[in-house]
């Protein structure tokens, strides 16, 4: 699970005033998209027939999401285009989902954004509906790996819509570290004691288990570890303590701890690097030789939602390119689909990765369900009070 | 000739502007019992804080047993004070109160416990030996206070109002067992209070303190009977005070006119003819008659107030210059002089006193 | 009037009335939830309400790689009483300065000691990142002046850096009370003493410390339990070993992992440890206090 840091979501907004602002005032740093200012072109590529808008208008859409995920710059399209209104409740961690999901249920929400650590569990626990590909107009044109992961399929169906997508890869000080690293192991290396920081998240449990090479043959062995091989792990995250400077818990304590120049090496997200990097530092970032992994955040239906057809109407309005690119330009993550390169600008398209989806996801391991989550809390524990 | 144990040499105290001690001269004598009297503010404490070490004076000399103590800080003077509202400490025993003192100066455990075991036997409070002082009342905890003073034998003690806090009954007690206990251990006693009739009792002589001015310092007979200044007159006991103006004098005698008639006293020093003078007479030794005396010079006026106060009738009568004379008479003898009537006033020039003005 | 001795004693219960329900319902009814919550079991998505001494056990047991939950525990207390023992070495010297030798603007520097405590926890313990860090304001000055030829990491992100964090923080919560204590001391009792042959150090052995005692006491006692609670200063400030104690652990329980009934459990261990510390406390508070029932006049 990943944790949103207040930084992201003021982050968000500041961009999103930004462009607001941008957009009003007739916008001139945007090069790319005569609409990617403003919400109103984001439409899907076909037309809405006009009994649909006719049966549709005037309800409301109940999201249920991270922040940043319901915001009106990409919402208020499809509420004008359809004349409905976008009503979201925000969560800040998965166990917040899953508590108002099963306080409200179809009758309060209609769509919710679950990470992937909570996706399997929501599909095999029966609370969500399976999406209809053939109503979402871009379906094909989504990444082809995010369209077929298996976390959220059950018996040929697909329950989720792949949203947006992020890689835990090594960031390292350019200017400190001339050469790019190969392998997570130069964690381990004694001329970075005190230099390196993890997060502070089970996450460094799939770490381990990459550079152990567990997921050589089978993805899903990083989220099925044996005790065995989850002791072996600690054992390795143990002997790296002296190496590290501070586990951090949200981007923004990742960012100062770069920024001053207390660590030399992580393993962070995007968003490090460019907030950092826009300070004037040299940030740089490689997905090693074992690989990294990577979250994916998708869209589900609830189970007895109230707004079926709305919903469908939705899922189809946001997985368009344009919507896609608001939706990246708001959130400064990477999307699930690619022809959103057109509507973005070159710095946003580098950003988010765009271009380089395969070639990224060859090297990522998207995170599964983990059954014996409580032990592996419980080990990443006994790492910190050891 | 007795010892002088403290000596104060042209002392002054100033406060900022104000000048709360004025040029103080004062002898005390070992073992005497010896109280500065006067009113708040007069400048008496402040005298015997002096003395204790806890404010310097401004100027002057301090001397104890011969020393100048001004570079002496209070706990390198061999004197002990009974504070005003005892400063027990809250947290010790009596005993360990009282011994306090001696386990500072490093005093053996043996010799300490005798000693306080002695000096709660003078107090009286053996049985509240292990007690704290909340658990006793102010008159015990005034006990223990003097007795963690005694204890140490210093040279002096000096009394800070120690009774003021106490009721009457037990003020009065406490003012006998003080006395006493002052007789018994010898040590040299310089009490403070603006109580006279308290300072009367107890000293062996009596330092009349006003505006930080030694007034008079005598016995307490001499103090009471021959008052040298108007405040010593007025301050102690109650007295008529009668303004007058020196018309002769001669060589034993000096007339003076007051309300119009002459009365003739015993010389005394100063006064010259046209001196304005106060003449005070006391209102045990004023006589009140219904006849014009023979002979004698006497005031006439109307009784405005006759009441029975216990032990004595007290009668105020008003002269027509509107003075009004304060005269007591003991219970026992006449009674029957009403309110209203004329009485004729005189007194015995013997125990009158012409003040200065 | 007849009424009126009625109609005070039904004044009486209106006054009362509201603190006694906002104690019921913020206080009493949160604790009875958070013992109930220790008693039930985990699930996927919400707590099991079946009865189970499992979460009290899995404190004390050792899990498979053989480490212990309650050691944690045990850590923390350790911790918080170095920041006790160091928060009342700060607090006392100050407090008796404050109190004895400052005579004019006593008010204004007191309140100076006391008004950050109205900044923010989270701006005082990230001004001390900024102090204490690799590039910060400490080592900048310790390389300028020549104590060192490079930065010392200890500053920041160990045991050092919670430490200081805390102290700062906690000081103001031990010097009010100590202030207190040293302030009700009737100056008088100094006199008394140094009257009776006491120098100043003995005056402040004998007299002046028995009689702080009590405010010691109740200042290092907040100290202690609100360390004991602290989560942000080792989040913040702590490294990879000192930045879990076990009020992280129990802030751990109710997010990322899950498992209220767990973090229930541990609550109330905790809170049965720290009840038990009040106990004692007020009762040493209660044996060594003198001053307050003593009816000193003036």
């Amino acid at each position: 699970m990943r944790k949103r840091s207040a930084w992201s979501s003021i982050i968000s907004l500041a961009a999103a005033s930004a462009l607001l602002l941008a957009a009003c005032g007739g916008g001139g740093s945007q090069s790319a998209g005569p609409a990617a200012g403003n919400g109103n072109a984001a439409s899907p590529a076909s037309a809405p027939s006009a009994d649909v808008k006719e049966k549709v208008k005037g309800q409301t859409l109940n999201l249920l999401t991270w922040e940043g995920y319901a915001d009106p710059l990409f919402t208020k399209g499809f509420e004008e285009l359809y004349g409905v209104k976008v009503n979201p409740t925000y969560f800040g961690s998965s166990d917040e989902l899953l508590a108002k999901l099963k306080a409200g249920g179809g009758s309060t929400y209609d769509i919710i954004s679950p990470s992937s650590d909570v996706a399997q569990l929501l599909v095999q626990s029966d609370m969500v509906e399976p999406i209809d590909p053939a109503k979402i107009s871009s379906f094909q044109d989504l990444n082809e790996k995010l369209r077929n992961l298996t976390d959220v399929q059950k018996d040929g169906k697909l329950y989720g819509l792949p949203f947006t997508w992020g890689p835990d890869y090594l960031i390292y000080d350019g200017d400190v570290i001339k050469e790019e690293p190969t392998s997570w192991n130069i964690f381990w290396d004694p001329r970075y004691k005190g230099k390196v920081s993890l997060w502070d998240d089970i996450n460094n449990l799939y770490m381990m288990g990459q550079i152990m090479g567990l997921d050589k043959s089978d993805p899903a062995a990083l989220y099925n570890m044996t005790e065995e091989q989850l002791q072996q792990a600690k054992q390795k995250l143990v002997e790296l303590k002296p190496n590290v400077r501070k586990y951090w818990a949200t981007a923004g304590e990742l960012n100062d701890l770069f920024a001053n120049k207390e660590v030399v090496l992580a393993v962070g997200w995007p968003l490090t690097v460019k907030e950092v990097n826009a300070k004037g530092r040299n940030l740089k970032w490689t997905i090693p030789q074992e690989g990294a992994t990577g979250w994916i955040d998708r869209l589900m239906i609830v189970k007895g939602t109230q707004h079926r057809e709305l919903a469908d109407l939705y899922l189809d309005y946001i997985a368009s390119p344009k919507a896609m690119a608001l939706v990246a330009e708001v959130t400064t993550y990477s999307v699930a689909n690619p022809k959103a390169a057109a509507h973005m600008t070159k710095e946003l398209q580098e950003m988010t990765y765009v271009n380089d989806m395969d070639k990224m996801f060859t090297r990522l391991n998207f995170w599964q369900y983990v059954k014996d989550r409580a032990r592996y809390n419980e080990v990443w524990t006994e790492v910190k009070t050891n | 000739m007795s010892e002088i144990t403290i000596q104060l040499e042209g002392v002054n105290k100033f406060y900022g502007e104000n000048h709360i001690v004025k040029d103080l001269h004062l002898d005390v004598f070992k073992g005497e019992f010896l109280t500065l009297l006067g009113p708040s503010g007069c400048g008496k404490t402040t005298t015997l804080r002096m003395i204790a070490g806890f404010e310097q004076p401004s100027s002057g000399k301090i001397l104890l047993a011969g020393e100048d103590v001004a570079a002496l800080p209070p706990n390198k003077r061999d004197v002990n004070t009974v504070f005003q509202n005892y400063a027990l400490f809250p947290h010790m025993t009596v005993r360990e109160n009282i011994g306090y003192g001696l386990r500072m100066k490093k005093t053996p455990r043996d010799e300490i416990a005798r000693r306080v075991q002695d000096a709660l036997r003078m107090v009286q409070m053996e049985a509240y030996a292990d007690r704290k002082p909340r658990q006793m009342s102010g008159g015990q905890q005034q006990r223990v206070a003097v007795a963690r003073a005694i204890v140490n034998n210093p040279t002096v003690l000096l009394l800070d109002e120690p009774l003021g806090a106490l009721d009457l009954k037990l003020r009065k007690q406490m003012q006998f067992e003080l006395k006493h206990l002052q007789q018994k251990l010898g040590i040299t006693f310089l009490y403070v209070t603006h109580d006279q009739e308290e300072a009367l009792t107890m000293s062996d002589r009596v330092a009349v303190i006003h505006n930080g001015r030694l007034e008079q310092i005598d016995t307490p007979a001499a103090i009471y009977n021959r008052p040298k200044t108007r405040f010593v007159a007025d301050f102690i006991g109650e007295t008529n005070l009668f303004k007058g103006k020196v018309v002769g004098t001669s060589a034993h005698e000096v007339s003076v006119a007051i309300e119009g008639a002459i009365f003739r006293f015993a010389h005394a020093e100063g006064q010259h003819s046209g001196a304005e003078v106060y003449v005070s007479v006391r209102p045990e030794a004023m006589s009140m008659t219904r006849e014009r005396p023979e002979g004698e010079a006497g005031l006439v006026g109307r009784v405005t107030e006759h009441v029975f106060v216990g032990s004595v009738y007290k009668t105020i009568v008003t002269l027509p210059t509107g003075l009004e004379v304060v005269v007591v008479q003991p219970a026992a003898s006449d009674g029957l002089i009403q309110q209203g009537e004329e009485v004729y006033l005189t007194w015995d020039s013997a125990r009158s006193v012409v003040l200065a003005s | 009037m007849k009424k009126t001795a009625v109609h005070k004693k039904g004044m009486l219960l209106p006054l009362l009335l509201p603190p006694a329900i906002w104690l019921f319902l913020f206080l009493f009814l949160p604790y009875l939830n958070l013992f109930s919550y220790s008693f039930w079991k985990p699930g996927p998505f919400d707590v099991v309400k079946e009865f189970t001494l499992h979460n009290y056990a899995k404190f004390f047991t050792a899990t498979s790689s053989g480490s212990v939950p309650y050691h944690v525990l045990i850590d923390t207390v350790e911790l918080a009483l170095v920041v006790t023992v160091f928060t009342v070495i700060l607090s006392f010297p100050l407090a008796y300065y404050l109190n004895f030798k400052v005579t004019r603007f006593k008010q204004t520097i007191y309140m100076l000691v006391i008004i950050p405590l109205w900044v923010s926890y989270i701006v005082r313990a990230y001004s001390w990142k900024i102090i204490l860090g690799t590039n910060g304001i400490l080592n900048s000055a310790f390389i300028w002046l020549g104590v060192t030829d490079h930065p010392l990491d200890i500053f920041l992100y160990s045991k050092v850096s919670v430490i200081i964090g805390m102290v700062h923080i906690y000081t103001p919560f031990v010097l009010m009370p100590i202030y207190t204590a040293l302030e009700q001391i009737p100056r008088n009792l100094l006199e008394a003493s140094k009257d009776l042959g006491a120098g100043r150090f003995q005056s402040f052995l004998h007299v002046v410390v028995p009689l702080a005692l009590p405010g010691v006491i109740a200042g290092a006692t907040f100290a202690f339990v609100l360390s004991m609670g602290d989560f942000l200063a080792p989040s913040l400030l702590g490294g990879p070993d000192s930045s879990t104690m076990i009020a992280n652990i129990v802030q751990q329980q109710f997010g990322t992992s899950n498992n209220w009934p767990y973090g229930s459990a541990i609550g109330i261990v905790i809170l049965v440890l720290v009840l038990a510390i009040l106990e004692l406390t007020g009762r040493a508070e209660k044996r060594f206090s003198a001053l307050d029932t003593v009816a000193m006049r003036k």
